[in-house]
């Protein structure tokens, strides 16, 4: 049958087909490579997840650890540093029994040093004091000595800022001091009209 | 486990596998290794097949390149020069359309031409391209296209008469 060139090579092709056989062999080809597939998009996705939750657990531990520091952590680095000073006794810079004196010398600092009213016998014990810090903050040292038993203790004063000391027990609220011990030495710590205290025992 | 669902590709199926299994033995003239190249080219396109969209065409892509592999292996190709000086208007792709044979010889027609004459035939007569596009898949100028159009016309009218019967076979 005579016909144009084009018409020819379609009739001729359509007559060219795959076997049933050759079509199973193709498909049974796709298939295992759709299973490969999914298989390695499983392992990928498990691992993309593996990666996402390690990162989490990092971030969480770095904010947690340095970051964030918990309050009990805060609290003993506070008492340890209380207590490494207390037992230093480092020279006063200023003797005196009364706060009023001391806080003339404490002219430095950015807040003022007051009577704490869970240390009633404050000024009947009361020696000296010097410029300390604690934590970075600048902070008052007082120095006092039972009169009877010449027990010496150390208290800290400065300025109370959670961003720096996390949450505290405040008296203010109606909270009582946490009660951290260092070196074998009991310290009190607490926040009082908008100050820190800390105190050795 | 959404995301899976998302890159699973698609498969072809039996329609497109005889499409593309068509161009396969146009390049090849041979059943048998016109389903062993669209096989190997299958294989080829599964190993790396995520998040293709115009599959048809990419596969058909790997087919093309594989058989020229293949060929550049066994024979070293041989394009002829085009005078791009030369009048293109006589022997565009449509001008094929003139060619009247008898159906039987068809296997004599794609016996006579090379693999890439039969390419151009291809692609014109089953996908229905036109010359640039035709030129655009092969990867090739437009005026080498128009120039193997115009040799493909001149082997078949030298060897098919105007009845579109072999000269030769009648000789014989």
């Amino acid at each position: 049958m005579k016909q144009s060139i084009k018409q020819a090579l379609q009739h001729h092709l359509q007559q060219k087909s795959l076997s049933g056989k050759q079509v199973k062999q193709l498909h049974r080809l796709q298939n295992q490579a759709d299973e490969q597939n999914k298989t390695g998009n499983k392992i990928t996705w498990l691992m993309t997840m593996s990666i996402v939750a390690t990162l989490i657990l990092s971030v969480l531990v770095l904010y947690s650890v340095v970051i964030q520091p918990d309050k009990n952590n805060m609290s003993l680095l506070i008492a340890e540093e209380v207590v490494s000073n207390h037992l230093k006794l480092k020279p006063l810079e200023i003797k005196a029994n009364q706060l009023q004196e001391i806080n003339q010398y404490f002219s430095m600092l950015d807040f003022v040093p007051i009577h704490s009213d869970r240390l009633p016998e404050f000024s009947e014990k009361l020696v000296g004091g010097r410029y300390c810090s604690l934590q970075g903050i600048t902070a008052a040292q007082f120095r006092l000595q039972d009169t009877e038993s010449g027990e010496i203790q150390t208290l800290y004063e400065t300025i109370y800022n959670p961003k720096i000391f996390n949450n505290l027990p405040n008296l203010d609220a109606g909270e009582e001091p946490i009660t951290v011990y260092a070196k074998g030495i009991q310290v009190e710590i607490w926040v009082e009209k908008g100050l820190l205290f800390a105190q050795t025992h | 486990m959404a995301g899976l669902a998302v890159l699973k590709f698609s498969m072809f199926s039996e329609t497109e596998l005889n499409q593309l299994y068509r161009y396969c033995y146009t390049l090849t003239r041979d059943q048998t290794s016109a389903y062993d190249l669209l096989h190997n080219a299958l294989e080829k396109y599964l190993a790396n097949s995520q998040n293709i969209t115009a599959k048809k065409a990419y596969l058909q892509k790997i087919i093309r390149n594989l058989f020229i592999d293949d060929l550049r292996a066994s024979q070293r190709r041989e394009f002829v020069s085009f005078d791009e000086n030369q009048d293109y208007a006589d022997f565009d792709i449509q001008t094929l359309e003139s060619i009247i044979i008898n159906e039987d010889m068809i296997e004599k027609v794609l016996a006579l031409l090379s693999p890439v004459e039969r390419e151009i035939l291809y692609f014109w007569a089953i996908e229905g391209f036109s010359t640039a596009e035709v030129a655009e898949i092969m990867a090739m100028p437009k005026g080498t296209i128009l120039s193997k159009i115009h040799r493909m016309r001149i082997a078949i009218k030298q060897r098919f008469d105007f009845d579109g019967n072999d000269q030769r076979g009648q000789q014989q």
